[in-house]
């Protein structure tokens, strides 16, 4: 099978001194759907980060493609843009991941910075504006969009360069029912294309269909356990004790 | 104690009113969106225009020759559907500004020698107002207000999205436009930041702030604002590298926002 990514007892601290990774180590095969789930501050988007290289681990190592990762093996360009060709992050603020005067300019800021041609980039602009409905956004200023607007043009502006992997932190946070089914469906489709998607939630309800494996970040910062989603969901009390479940004190009719 | 709340109160209307005063004349894009004369221009045309009426203004001496092209301006204005009051507001908000940093020290005798008109005593020496200097200055504040008055005519009438690319088609160099795109983004989410702030103090600690706690979280905010600032430039620099970028910026141009 074929590794993408291979931690080995990875940590991280911001500025050496809040720590936000404790000796991970999982690998991610190509065409597998991972999802992380965890607590607020359990380290899931420290941890996507590592994974497309934008923050590197203090100790452990890391393989992407089956090589070593670090800050010297990023430094060459060539290598650094086909890798961000292979790999697309959506962040989970998508207020930093809108930079363009437009919604169009920040749509095509990936695919320009890898020269991809100018008749492909037509193409892929109005495919990627009508599977997530923004045809009537992209002269807007992506500032002045509502939150889920922003989410969509995020995504889009990853989608748009078909990357093999993809990365979203909390893709379905704040959104709307009917977006999220929508959005899920989407994921769904691009795994069915042979990607890799992995994923940073809370929303378990998700966790069936875009996960195959799933990781729980603990407090700790470290992973506490991995699964398949339907062992991990269905152990309530589990669940319960690291508060990714809330409890009922009473039934919801009552309420 | 009546008193000191009506002044606090007096404090934060007038700093909100400031914050989302900035903020609704550079996103005035409700106006742009009207129909009227202006809007109506490509900012391939207005643009130039704009900015010969500019020069006009800086190499004229004329007071009635500035004076016309002031109530050009204004007339502009209200044929592209700007509401008269809101335009003048808008214009005139500058000139206390201007004024005080280089129009004032020019009425003084040290600065525009000449016949003295009126002689204020200042610290044992004096100062004396020149016949000279108040005519430079009323030259200089027509210039002003009078080049306000266009600039703000572009600004209002224009999308920013045009705005900045009628700045790249007069070659003035990439980097520089995607900046000023950028700069413009950042004073939204900054105001609209102050603002959420502000709301946030006030939902939790209600309507009467104490007045030394008030200027506690105001002191405590503007130095969070710097840290939230450069750290919202860091993310979005590493949003920028997650999608390529490698220090330049790659030709932007070949897609021309607003292209169908
Ligand atoms: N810029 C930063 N500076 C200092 N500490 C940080 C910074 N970003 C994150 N941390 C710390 O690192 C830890 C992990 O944060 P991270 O953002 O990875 O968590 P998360 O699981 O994504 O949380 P959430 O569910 O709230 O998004 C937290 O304890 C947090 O306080
Ligand atoms: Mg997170």
């Amino acid at each position: 099978m074929n590794t993408i990514f291979e931690l080995k007892e990875v940590s991280y601290s911001y500025l050496k001194k809040f720590p936000a990774l404790n000796s991970i180590s999982l690998s991610i095969n190509a065409g597998q759907k991972i999802l992380f789930i965890g607590a607020n501050g359990s380290g899931k988007s420290t941890l996507l980060q590592i994974l497309d290289g934008l923050i590197f681990p203090d100790h452990g190592s890391i393989k992407i493609f089956g090589e070593e990762a670090d800050k010297e093996s990023f430094a060459p360009e060539a290598f650094s843009i086909s890798f961000r060709k292979r790999v697309g992050f959506v962040f989970q603020n998508p207020e930093v991941q809108l930079f363009c005067p437009t919604v169009r300019e920040d749509l095509v800021f990936g695919p320009l910075n890898f020269g991809m041609p100018d008749g492909e980039l037509r193409k892929n602009l109005d495919r990627v504006a009508e599977l997530l409905k923004l045809e009537k956004l992209l002269d807007r200023s992506p500032h002045q969009l509502s939150f889920g607007e922003k989410k969509k043009a995020a995504l889009a502006s990853v989608l748009i360069f078909s990357p093999e992997v993809l990365i979203l932190d909390e893709p379905t946070a704040g959104l709307d029912p009917k977006t999220t089914r929508e959005l899920m469906d989407l994921l769904i489709a691009y795994h069915k294309q042979g990607k890799t998607v992995i994923t940073a939630t809370h929303d378990l309800h998700t966790a069936y269909e875009i996960a195959d494996l799933v990781h729980v970040l603990g407090e700790d910062k470290r992973i506490i356990r991995s699964g398949t989603p339907e062992e991990i969901l269905q152990d309530k009390e589990f669940l319960l004790n690291n508060n990714l479940s809330h409890i009922h004190t009473r039934p919801h009719s009552h309420l | 104690m009546a008193g000191r709340q009506t002044k606090n109160r007096f404090i934060e209307k007038s700093l909100l009113g400031i914050i989302s005063f900035i903020k609704n004349s550079i996103y005035a894009e409700d106006i742009a969106s009207k129909n009227g004369l202006l809007q109506h221009i490509d900012v391939r045309v207005k643009m130039p225009a704009i900015i010969a009426f500019i020069f006009c203004i800086m190499f004229t001496r004329s007071i009635p020759l500035l004076g016309c092209l002031y109530v050009f301006a204004v007339l502009l204005a209200v044929l592209s559907n700007i509401e008269l009051v809101s335009f003048l507001k808008r214009t005139w908000v500058f000139m206390p500004l201007f004024s005080l940093f280089i129009a004032f020290p020019a009425l003084f005798s040290f600065f525009s020698p000449g016949a003295p008109l009126y002689i204020a005593p200042f610290f044992g020496s004096s100062l004396i107002i020149t016949k000279q200097g108040v005519l430079g200055v009323t030259v200089f504040i027509s210039r002003i207000i009078t080049s306000v008055s266009f600039v703000i005519l572009l600004s209002l009438t224009t999308r920013h999205t045009e705005l900045l690319r009628g700045l790249r088609i007069f070659r003035i160099p990439l980097i520089f436009v995607l900046t000023l795109g950028m700069c413009y983004r950042y004073i939204y989410l900054f105001t609209e930041m102050i603002e959420n702030t502000y709301r946030a103090i006030k939902s939790r600690v209600g309507r009467v702030l104490h007045y030394k706690k008030g200027q506690q979280i105001v002191a405590w905010n503007i130095a969070h604002l710097w840290y939230r600032s450069y750290q919202l430039n860091q993310d979005v620099y590493t949003a920028m590298l997650s999608r390529g970028y490698t220090g330049e910026p790659r030709a932007l141009k070949k897609i021309k926002p607003g292209e169908k």
